[in-house]
C-alpha cells in the first residue's frame, strides 16, 4: 500500500516538473547561418540567417545583423527580433570576415560553439573576403535557401578539393595543435558568391595568407589527406613548339610520405607518388611511346608548383600542413625547443618534394 | 544444500556484474585526466593500473573463497566477532551507498547538462530510480541478467567510435614515452582507481554456481573494462592532438559529437542517452549492496524496502544539497579514498589474516 | 503467491454439499450415495436430481430374453443417437442373452457405475446410464455426441507451409491431434478437473523423458488450486497459473495450432489443453519464442532467419518509433538532418497541438480502427480501413490536425506491430507504447532510454514458471542462440533448449555429415 502510494506520488511530481525542457521544432528559430565581422569603429557584429516555416511568410529565411559583444550577447538581440527562439544547434555555416580574421583573439568568441553541449560544432568554418553583410543579404533567385546552397557548395567543391573544408572541431584541432596551422575555406561575393580558394592562418590564428584552388590540392596532398578528387590541369614544358601544353589529368590514386631528419635545421623529404590518369591533352603527342617523357616533365612541373607553395609559406612563417606534427613525432628532443615557435623554424627548415608520376591511362585515344 | 540456490548466478553474469560496476561515467573524462599527466603515452599506465587491479582481485576472490558458502558479512563475523564485524560491514555498507549516491548524482549532472537542463536534479533522479528500483528489490540473479542483457545491448557503443577514427592520425603517439617513464607513472595512481568497482565481486561470490571459475571470471572482467578503456583512450588520442585533447572536459562527448549519418546528425544525443544503460550497470549493484548490507545486519530476509528506503534518501539529499559539479568531483575523491582500501587493501589483509586465522584455530582445537 | 487460493480438501466438499442440497432433493443424498436395486426407486430418485432439467430422457424398456424391466437415462443433446438406438436399444431389446453374462452392448467404454455422484456426471457429460431392474449397479455408455465443429484452418494464426487442422471445442479432440504427431510412449498425459461447477477438464501433455519435474510439479500445483466456478476459456486459465499477472507480458502462450504446439512439446515444453477451449496453452515459454513461429522452421533457413530478425525490427519500431518522434520533435531537433528538419517544421507548424498529444491522438485513432475491423464481419471491416485508413488520414492533413510526418509514423507502427506472430504479445507492445510516449514527452530521449531500462529490467526479473523470461538472452545460453534471433539450419539445432528446465537431451544425431 505505501509502496503504490509513493509510485503515485512520484508519477505526480514527473508530471507537474516534467516538460520543463520541451521545445517544440517549430518554435525554434534555428541560426544556420552565423556571421561575424568589424563594422568601421572596429565593433563587432553578428549575423544570423534562419529559416522561417510559416506557410503565410513570402520569403522563407529571416536575416538579422546585431551588434553585439559576443555570439551569446547576440542571441538575446535576436530572440529580440525574429519570431521564436533562436538556436546555433543546427549552424551550418561561420563567416567570419577578414577584417575580424586579421584582428588578435578572434577565436575567442567561437567560444560558446565549444562550451554549450547542445551547439553542433561540425559547423563549416568560412572566410569572407570582404563584408559579411554582402554575403549574408545576398538572395540568388535561382539557388536554393542560402544556408543550403552555401553549405552544399562547400560540400561539393571540398570534393574536387577546390577549397578545403575545416569544421569548428577541426579548427579548433588546428588552432591548438602546435605543429600545424590553421586553414580555412574562402569565400567572396561579387556579382555571385564565389569560392577563391583557402585562407591560411598563422599561430594565432590571425589570417595570413589566400592560396587558390590549384595550391589548395597540393596542400592537401602535403598534409596527407589525399581523399576525393585531385584534378589537374597544367602546362607542361615541352620542346617540340613554343606555346603552352596544357594538359589536363585526374589522379586516381596519391601515396605521400614524409620523412624528417635534424641537422642544425629540420629537414623534411617528402615523396608524392602519383598515377595519374590523362583526361585532356591540347597538344600532338603519343603517350604510347613516349610515356617517360610526359612523366618527367609533368614531375618536374609539379615539382616546381609544390616548391612555390611551399617558400610562400615558409616566408609568412606559417605551417599549413603539419610538418610540425612528423618534427615531433620523430625529432622530440629538437621539437621540444622550438614548439612554442614552430612557424619560424619551420620558416628555416629545408622541405624536399620528390614527385613521382605514373601514367596509369591514357583514355580511350592516343 | 546450498544457501542460495534461488540466486545463483552464473560465470558470465559475474563478469558482466563486476566489468558493469567498473565502467561508469569514469571514462568520459579519463582521456584527458591522462593526457594531463603523461601526455600521449597515458594509454600505458592503463595497462599498469590493470596489472594492479587484476592481482588485487585475484587476492580478492582467493579471500572469499577460504568460506566459500558465506558472505562478506559471516566471514567479518566469524573472523573479528559480533561487534567488531558488524561495524566493518556498516563501513561497507556506508561506502556502497555512498558510491551509489556519488555515481547517480555524476549521471544525473551529465543528463543535465545534455538533455534536460531545466528539469530539477531531484526529478532526474527520480526518474533513474524507476528501473533501479524495478531490478534491485529483486535478488542478485535479477541483477546479474540486467547487466548481461544491458552489455549485449551497448556492444555496439565502441564500433561508432570508429567512425571519427578515419580522421585521427597515429603520429601523435609517437615517439613512444616521449618524457620517460616518470609522467606514465605519475598517472598509475588515476587508472587504478578507475578501475574501481570489481570489489563488489566480494559479495557476489557466495552466489557463484561455479566457483572454479571466480579467478578466471574476475580476470575477463578486469580485461573487459581494460580493452574499453584502451580503446577509447586510443581513439581519443588519435583524434584529437595532444594540445587540443587536455581542453575538453569530456573529450569523448566531443569525439562523439563529430559522428554524423544522412539521416542522423548529432549522434552523441543517442549514444550519451544509450551510455545511460552503461552507468545505470554501474550504479545499480551499489543500490543493491548497500540494502542487503543493511537487511543482514538487522537479520532480514527482504531487502527491498531499503532499496525504496536509500532511493528517497538520494532523492532528499539531491533536492536539499543541489549538487554541482565541483560537489560531484569531491565526492568522487572521497569514494576512490575509501574504494582503495576497501578494494587494494582489505582483501590481501583478509587473506593473510584467514591464513593466521585458520592456523590459530587448528592450534586451539588440536 | 496463490496462497489465499489454496483450499483444504474439506473446503471443496463442503461446496459441493451446497450444490447437491440446493436441489431440492425429499431424501437427502449425497455424491457417494449408492444405487437402490429397485429400478422405480432409482427412476424417482432421478427424476428429483433433474428437476430442473425437462430435456432429460428416462427411457424405460424391458430387456428382451429376461423380460427384466431396464431404463436408459441420457441427455439429447449431449448424446449420439445413432449410438443409442443401434448399439444400445436394439441390441439390448431384440437379442437374447443372459442378464449374469456380458450386455450385447456393442460400444466401446462401458463401465460399471455405483453412486449417484458418479451417474450424475456421468449423464451431464453426455453419457447414457444404463439401470436395470434388481442390480444397484448401473452401467456408463460412452454415447457422447454434442455438437462439434469440423476440425478446419486456424484462424487466427495464418500460416503459409503449416498443417491446415486447427485445434476444436473438444479436449479430447485436441489430444489427438497431437498424439497424432507424436505416437510414442513417453508422451505422457495427465488429467485433472478444475471448476467446482464447470469442471473442466484439464489434460497436461508432455514428454517424460525430457520435461523437466520441477516445472510439472509447479505447474500441477497451480492448476490445481484454482477454486472458481468454471474456466470458460484458456485465457482464464492463464491468469490464474501466469507467474506475474501484473505484467503486461505473456508469460504463457496461447495457439491453436497442433504442430505449434507438438513443437514446443519436442523441445520439452509442457502443452495444457483445456476442454471446450479451441486453443490450447503452452508453458513455460521466454520472450524469444513468441517471435518464432511455425512457418520459421518449414521455411528455407536463411529466409526464415531474415524473417525473424524483420519481428525484432519489428519489436523496436513498435516500441519506439512514435516516441522517437515525440522525443526528437520536442526535445532533440539537432538530431534529425536538416533538410528534414526544416520540412518536418513546415509541417508541424499548422498543427495546433503539442506533438505528443498529435501522436496519442492519431494511435488511439489506430488502435480503435483495429478494434472496430476486427468486432464487424470481414466485408465491412475493410471498408473501415479504408474509411479510416485514406479518408481520415488525408482529411486530418488537410484540415492541419496532424502533421504529414506523424501520418507515416502511426502507419510504419501499425504495420510493424503486426508483424509479431503471437496475438498477446503484439498488443502488450502495442500497449507498451503509449507509456513511451509520454515518458518521451516528458523527458524526451532520456524518457525513452528510461523507460526502456525499466522494460529490460522488468523482462529479465520475470519468470515463466519458475525459468527465466529472458532467456537465452539473460542468462545467456549459446546452444538456445541458434533458435533466438536468427534460425540456425536445423540440423545444427543439436540439443533441446535449456531454458526450459528440459533435460538437456541430445534432440537428434548428426544428420548431413556425409554429404
Amino acid at each position: 500500500m505505501k509502496r503504490k502510494t509513493l509510485l503515485c506520488l512520484s508519477l505526480v511530481a514527473m508530471m507537474m516538473t516534467g516538460c520543463a525542457d520541451q521545445m517544440f521544432v517549430e518554435d525554434v528559430s534555428l541560426s544556420l547561418i552565423l556571421g561575424l565581422d568589424l563594422d568601421q569603429d572596429d565593433h563587432l557584429l553578428v549575423y544570423m540567417s534562419s529559416p522561417v516555416f510559416n506557410k503565410e511568410a513570402k520569403v522563407k529565411e529571416e536575416k538579422v545583423e546585431v551588434k553585439a559583444v559576443s555570439i551569446r550577447d547576440s542571441r538575446e538581440l535576436f530572440d529580440q527580433t525574429v519570431m521564436a527562439l533562436t538556436s546555433g544547434s543546427k549552424t551550418q555555416l561561420l563567416l567570419v570576415g577578414k577584417k575580424l580574421l586579421k584582428r588578435k583573439n578572434w577565436i575567442d568568441y567561437i567560444d560558446p560553439f565549444y562550451r554549450d553541449p547542445k551547439n553542433t560544432v561540425t559547423t563549416r568554418v568560412v572566410a569572407v573576403d570582404g563584408p559579411v553583410s554582402d554575403v549574408i543579404f545576398f538572395r540568388p533567385k535561382d539557388k536554393p535557401r542560402l544556408p543550403l546552397y552555401l553549405a552544399n557548395l562547400v560540400d561539393t567543391a571540398y570534393r574536387r578539393n577546390v577549397t578545403i573544408k575545416t569544421t569548428l572541431q577541426e579548427f579548433h584541432e588546428q588552432t591548438t595543435e602546435k605543429g600545424i596551422t590553421a586553414s580555412i575555406t574562402e569565400m567572396k561575393k561579387d556579382h555571385k558568391i564565389m569560392l577563391t580558394g583557402t585562407a591560411l592562418l598563422d599561430e594565432q590564428s590571425k589570417y595570413k595568407l589566400s592560396i587558390t584552388p590549384n595550391e589548395n590540392k597540393l596542400l592537401r596532398i602535403l598534409q596527407h589527406k589525399t581523399k576525393g578528387d585531385f584534378p589537374f590541369t597544367i602546362s607542361v614544358p615541352m620542346e617540340s613548339n613554343g606555346h603552352d601544353h596544357w594538359i589536363s589529368f585526374s589522379t586516381p590514386s596519391i601515396k605521400t610520405k614524409t620523412r624528417v631528419r635534424y641537422d642544425n635545421h629540420f629537414i623534411f623529404n617528402t615523396d608524392v607518388k602519383m598515377r595519374v590518369i590523362i583526361t585532356e591533352r591540347l597538344f600532338p603527342f603519343n603517350v604510347r611511346r613516349d610515356a617517360a617523357k610526359l612523366q618527367k616533365s609533368i614531375e618536374k612541373k609539379m615539382q616546381a608548383d609544390f616548391e612555390r607553395l611551399i617558400k610562400k609559406t615558409q616566408t609568412t612563417g606559417i605551417d599549413p600542413f603539419g610538418f610540425g606534427i612528423y618534427a615531433r613525432a620523430y625529432t622530440y628532443p629538437e621539437w621540444k625547443k622550438v614548439q612554442n615557435q614552430w612557424g619560424k623554424a619551420f620558416s628555416k627548415a629545408d622541405v624536399n618534394v620528390k614527385v613521382h608520376v605514373t601514367i596509369g591511362g591514357m583514355g580511350t585515344i592516343k | 544444500m546450498k544457501k542460495y540456490a534461488f540466486n545463483e548466478i552464473t560465470v558470465m553474469q559475474y563478469i558482466f556484474l563486476i566489468n558493469g560496476a567498473q565502467v561508469g561515467t569514469g571514462v568520459l573524462s579519463l582521456p584527458r585526466i591522462l593526457a594531463e599527466k603523461a601526455g600521449t603515452d597515458g594509454w600505458i599506465a592503463i595497462i599498469i593500473g590493470w596489472l594492479c587491479s587484476v592481482s588485487a582481485s585475484i587476492f580478492l576472490v582467493k579471500a572469499a573463497a577460504k568460506y566459500p558458502e558465506d558472505t562478506l558479512y559471516e566471514i567479518l563475523i566469524r573472523f573479528f566477532g559480533k561487534i567488531l564485524g558488524k561495524v566493518l560491514i556498516s563501513v561497507y555498507m556506508v561506502y556502497f551507498a555512498f558510491s551509489a549516491w556519488t555515481i547517480l548524482v555524476n549521471a544525473c549532472l551529465y543528463i543535465k547538462a545534455w538533455f534536460l537542463p531545466k528539469t530539477p536534479e531531484y526529478i532526474v533522479l527520480l526518474l533513474f530510480s524507476i528501473p533501479t528500483f524495478v531490478i534491485a528489490r529483486n535478488g542478485l540473479r535479477v541483477l546479474g541478467r540486467y547487466s548481461e542483457l544491458s552489455f549485449y545491448m551497448v556492444i555496439w557503443i565502441p564500433l561508432f567510435l570508429l567512425i571519427p577514427l578515419k580522421d585521427g592520425n597515429w603520429l601523435h603517439f609517437l615517439p613512444l614515452l616521449k618524457e620517460g617513464w616518470r609522467p606514465v607513472l605519475s598517472a598509475v595512481p588515476t587508472t587504478v582507481t578507475s578501475f574501481l568497482g570489481f570489489e563488489v565481486a566480494f559479495f557476489f561470490y557466495p552466489f557463484l554456481q561455479k566457483k572454479q571459475h571466480a579467478v578466471l571470471g574476475i580476470t575477463i572482467a578486469n580485461t573487459l573494462t581494460i580493452l574499453f578503456y584502451v580503446f577509447v583512450t586510443f581513439v581519443c588520442y588519435a583524434y584529437f592532438s595532444p594540445d587540443g585533447i587536455i581542453e575538453f572536459n569530456q573529450p569523448v562527448l566531443n569525439l562523439l559529437k563529430l559522428i554524423e549519418f544522412r539521416f542522423l546528425e548529432r549522434f552523441d544525443m543517442v549514444l550519451l542517452a544509450v551510455y545511460l544503460i552503461v552507468v545505470s550497470t554501474a550504479w545499480i549493484p551499489y543500490v543493491y549492496l548497500a540494502p542487503f548490507c543493511f537487511s543482514q545486519l538487522l537479520g532480514k530476509q527482504d531487502h527491498s524496502n531499503y532499496v525504496i528506503i536509500l532511493l528517497l534518501i538520494i532523492i532528499g539529499m539531491v533536492f536539499w544539497l543541489d549538487p554541482t559539479w565541483n560537489d560531484s568531483e569531491g565526492w568522487q575523491k572521497m569514494v576512490v579514498k575509501g574504494g582503495l582500501g576497501l578494494a587494494f587493501v582489505a582483501p590481501p589483509f583478509l587473506w593473510v589474516y584467514s591464513w593466521i586465522y585458520e592456523k590459530f584455530r587448528r592450534r586451539v582445537s588440536h | 503467491m496463490f496462497d489465499f487460493l489454496k483450499p483444504s480438501k474439506g473446503k471443496r466438499s463442503f461446496l459441493h454439499k451446497q450444490v447437491s442440497t440446493h436441489s431440492n432433493l425429499q431424501k437427502k443424498m449425497s455424491a457417494d450415495d449408492v444405487l437402490d436395486s429397485d429400478l422405480s426407486q432409482n427412476t424417482e430418485i432421478l427424476q428429483q436430481v433433474f428437476s430442473q432439467a425437462p430435456d432429460l430422457v428416462i427411457r424405460c424398456f424391458s430387456i428382451n430374453a429376461s423380460k427384466t424391466d431396464a431404463a436408459l437415462v441420457y441427455l439429447p443433446g449431449l448424446t449420439n443417437k445413432d449410438a443409442i438406438q443401434n448399439h444400445v436399444l436394439k441390441p439390448l431389446m431384440s437379442s437374447s442373452f443372459e442378464l449374469d453374462k456380458e450386455l450385447p452392448i456393442t460400444i466401446g467404454d462401458v463401465e460399471v457405475v455405483e453412486t449417484w455422484g458418479q451417474v450424475e456426471s456421468a449423464i451431464l457429460g453426455g453419457d447414457s446410464v444404463l439401470l436395470i431392474n434388481g442390480q444397484n449397479t448401473g452401467y456408463r455408455l460412452d454415447t457422447k455426441g454434442w455438437p462439434q465443429r469440423e476440425v478446419s484452418d486456424p484462424q487466427n494464426e495464418i500460416s503459409l507451409k503449416g498443417a491446415h487442422q486447427g485445434f476444436v471445442e473438444t479436449g479430447t479432440q485436441n489430444i489427438a491431434l497431437i498424439r497424432r504427431y507424436i505416437p510414442h510412449h513417453e508422451l505422457m498425459l495427465k488429467e485433472m478437473t478444475i471448476g467446482l461447477r464447470g469442471k473442466t477438464k484439464v489434460s497436461l501433455l508432455y514428454l517424460r523423458d525430457v520435461a523437466s519435474d520441477d516445472v510439472l510439479r509447479e505447474l500441477e500445483t497451480r492448476i490445481q488450486n484454482i477454486t472458481v466456478d468454471a474456466i470458460i476459456n484458456t485465457g482464464e486459465l492463464i491468469e490464474f497459473i501466469e507467474d506475474n499477472p501484473y505484467s503486461p507480458f505473456p508469460q504463457i502462450m496461447l495457439t491453436e495450432r497442433p504442430d505449434t504446439a507438438v513443437s514446443h512439446i519436442l523441445q520439452g515444453r509442457f502443452v495444457i489443453v483445456l476442454d471446450r477451449s479451441p486453443s490450447v496453452l503452452i508453458a513455460p515459454t521466454n520472450f524469444m519464442s513468441f517471435f518464432q513461429a511455425v512457418d520459421d522452421y518449414g521455411t528455407r533457413w536463411l529466409l526464415s532467419t531474415f524473417i525473424r530478425v524483420s519481428r525484432f525490427l519489428a519489436f523496436i519500431i513498435t516500441l519506439f518509433f512514435p516516441a522517437s518522434y515525440v522525443a526528437f520533435i520536442s526535445y532533440n531537433f539537432e538530431v534529425i538532418p536538416m533538410e528534414l528538419l526544416l520540412s518536418i517544421a513546415e509541417s508541424r507548424i499548422q498543427v495546433p497541438f503539442a506533438p505528443v498529444l498529435e501522436a496519442v491522438i492519431m494511435e488511439t485513432i489506430l488502435e480503435l480502427m483495429r478494434e472496430a475491423a476486427l468486432r464487424l464481419p470481414t466485408p465491412i471491416g475493410q471498408t473501415i480501413g479504408i474509411v479510416g485508413g485514406i479518408i481520415i488520414g488525408q482529411a486530418a492533413v488537410a484540415v492541419g490536425i496532424v502533421s504529414n510526418i506523424m501520418i507515416i509514423v502511426v502507419a510504419v507502427t501499425a504495420i510493424a506491430s503486426y508483424n509479431i506472430p503471437n496475438y498477446d504479445m503484439s498488443s502488450a507492445i502495442r500497449l507498451l507504447r503509449f507509456p513511451m510516449m509520454l515518458a518521451a514527452a516528458m523527458f524526451g530521449v532520456v524518457g525513452i532510454v528510461i523507460g526502456w531500462m525499466t522494460i529490460v529490467g522488468h523482462l529479465v526479473s520475470l519468470e515463466s514458471l519458475g525459468t527465466p523470461y529472458g532467456t537465452p538472452l539473460a542468462p545467456f545460453r549459446f546452444a538456445d542462440m541458434k533458435d533466438a534471433f536468427l534460425r540456425f539450419p536445423l540440423w545444427t539445432m543439436k540439443s533441446r533448449p535449456k531454458g526450459t528446465g528440459a533435460i538437456p537431451t541430445i534432440r537428434q544425431g548428426r544428420n548431413r555429415t556425409k554429404r
